[in-house]
């Protein structure tokens, strides 16, 4: 037995293409259709009649948009920013090309690792925003081969060395490929183009010397960085990567199970998780677990203490980030020092929804269009705001 | 942080105040227009023209007590219209059917793949049933409020929902809960 609704939570990926939709274009057209309906209404007076008919069959806009005003009022939109303000920060919403900018985790405290994408949906390529100076500087493109038309990078994950993200072609099914750009910049290169079992990536880690990943039905893969044929690690059957070493018994999105173990894939070591009872979609890193306990959201460390309650839902987004922060629905907490911040709904009708990244492992950004007193005006389109995680203080 | 970096610069003509508005709405418009169509060519297509006509009647909208109602509106009824003989439903009935749920997928409630396998299935139901789903289940509308979007009555709404689930569960291969009654 299902229930289909919370589904449509995630109805939208995360992960979408550029948009291709011109404000200037609808401008334009909407003006020459106005100028052809006032041409209408002088000439030919049966027109407008015709017109007023539509409307009345239709309905009238207006008064549809008053029955409609008890949806969901708009979150404040200054709610996002009233705590850990040294985390907040505001950059341009596309590169100096025109090319849109998708936040997709943080590096550090004043460096966001940024899509900037293509009009088409496909290729694009990465950027480093430095929030202290106030510039970007570009790694390199994200190849699209040829031959492909739908052909969408999944998601992105930094290494120490190596930026790494896969990509598949919507049309190819049950094929993936694997592409390293390096960390300082240059070219692209194709690591691996993957079929089978092994094509099934649901994360990827990059580790100085191979790109490692999980698949849907569990077990880790590994290429090496300089290329070569995929190779199954033996030993990772069931398992589910989180975060480089870190993996998990569970899916990410399978909250109707909690999690039992955490594995360091380097060391080995495998930590049973014992859940408390009627504890629901328990999720642990190394210092932290969170889970939904007689309908609140709980936190508690491994080590033992008493579950506390916070604030927020746990929900099939949700994820441990940094072994420090949980989204919870419209909430980020900092499971540290216990203060929380306002996201917003991910998708409201005031239309400000937020972005959670596009990395591959628990990402450290959110992000969503911001109006100040430099943008939004004329000729500007808005900034993107971003919180960023590894700027948190305390 | 104050409010200094949200507060919306005070416009002055028309064209500005539209041109700020629906460059602040566009990520929104965009993820409803996908809700519906599933493809984001199509989005960005079906938000074009709602802008369009959005700029048309920019002087009634901005009478609207809620704008964003109003807009969204526009967007839901050109969907509609399309999808009544347009390049929409030709496009549709070439569209793959949806494949068989793995019977782990079914069996975990959260799920990535049955989130995949949820937007290739919803391609599938017919437009007006999608666009109650979506409007409901995504865009939390209440049922008067969806009947309002949608122009028709909150029983319509009530009933198009249900049967638009059951095709869901159909095509997911899944069984219904007491919610959906």
């Amino acid at each position: 037995m299902m229930d289909l609704k919370p589904l449509f939570e995630n109805l939208v990926p995360d992960e979408q293409p550029p948009s291709g939709v011109d404000v200037g274009a609808a401008v334009r057209a909407g003006r020459r259709l106005r100028r052809r309906r006032r041409a209408l209404t002088a000439s030919v007076p049966l027109a407008a009649a015709a017109v007023t008919a539509l409307v009345l069959a239709t309905g009238s806009l207006a008064d549809l948009g008053r029955r409609d005003a008890s949806a969901t009022p708009s979150p404040s939109a200054a709610s996002i920013g009233n705590i850990w303000s040294s985390a907040m920060t505001t950059i341009p919403a596309a590169a100096s090309d025109g090319l849109a900018y998708t936040p997709v985790t943080a590096l550090s405290a004043t460096e966001l690792l940024l899509r900037a994408g293509t009009s088409s949906g496909g290729g694009g390529r990465l950027e480093v925003y430095d929030t202290a100076a106030g510039r970007a500087r570009v790694l390199g493109d994200m190849p699209q081969p040829d031959g492909t038309r739908d052909y969408h990078p999944q998601a992105v994950e930094p290494g120490p060395e190596h930026v790494a993200w896969w990509a598949q072609d919507v049309r190819a099914q049950r094929a993936s490929d694997v592409w390293v750009l390096p960390r300082a910049g240059g070219q692209a290169a194709l690591l691996a183009r993957l079929t089978g079992p092994a094509a099934a990536v649901e994360r990827l880690g990059v580790l100085r010397d191979r790109v490692v990943w999980s698949v849907r039905q569990g077990g880790l893969y590994a290429v090496p960085i300089t290329g070569g044929a995929p190779q199954a690690l033996p030993g990772t059957g069931g398992l589910h990567l989180v975060s480089w070493p870190w993996a998990s018994d569970v899916r990410r999105h399978d909250t109707g199970r909690n999690q039992s173990v955490l594995v360091n894939l380097e060391t080995g070591e495998r930590t049973s998780l014992p859940a408390p009872r009627g504890a629901t979609g328990m999720r642990c890193s190394p210092n932290w677990c969170v889970a939904t306990l007689d309908g609140r959201t709980v936190v508690w460390g491994p080590g033992g203490g008493e579950p506390r309650a916070v604030r927020g839902s746990l929900s099939p987004s949700s994820q441990i980030r940094a072994d420090r922060f949980i989204d919870l629905g419209t909430t980020v907490h900092d499971l540290v020092t216990g203060q929380d911040t306002d996201l917003g709904p991910k998708t409201s009708p005031g239309g400000v929804a937020w972005h959670g990244g596009g990395s591959s492992s628990p990402g450290l950004v959110f992000s969503r269009q911001a109006c100040g007193p430099s943008s939004c005006g004329p000729g500007r389109g808005p900034d993107l705001a971003v919180l960023n995680l590894a700027a948190v203080q305390g | 942080m104050g409010g200094g970096i949200w507060e919306v610069v005070d416009l002055l003509s028309a064209d500005e105040e539209y041109t700020a508005y629906v460059r602040g709405r566009l990520l929104w418009l965009r993820r409803i227009a996908y809700s519906l169509c599933q493809d984001w060519h199509r989005a960005d297509d079906l938000v074009q023209a709602s802008i369009t006509r959005l700029y048309v009647k920019w002087r009634h909208a901005r009478q609207a007590a809620d704008m964003d109602a109003y807009v969204r509106v526009i967007l839901v009824r050109i969907f509609l219209r399309e999808q009544q003989g347009g390049w929409f439903s030709r496009t549709r009935l070439s569209a793959v059917p949806p494949e068989p749920a793995p019977p782990e997928a079914a069996v975990n409630g959260w799920d990535a793949d049955l989130a995949m396998d949820l937007r290739r299935a919803l391609a599938l139901v017919p437009p007006r049933q999608r666009a109650a789903l979506v409007l409901r289940f995504h865009c939390d509308l209440s049922v008067e409020q969806t009947a309002a979007a949608l122009g028709c009555s909150a029983g319509t709404v009530k009933s198009q929902t249900a049967r638009g689930l059951a095709t869901l569960r159909a095509l997911l291969e899944v069984t219904p809960t007491k919610e959906d009654r």
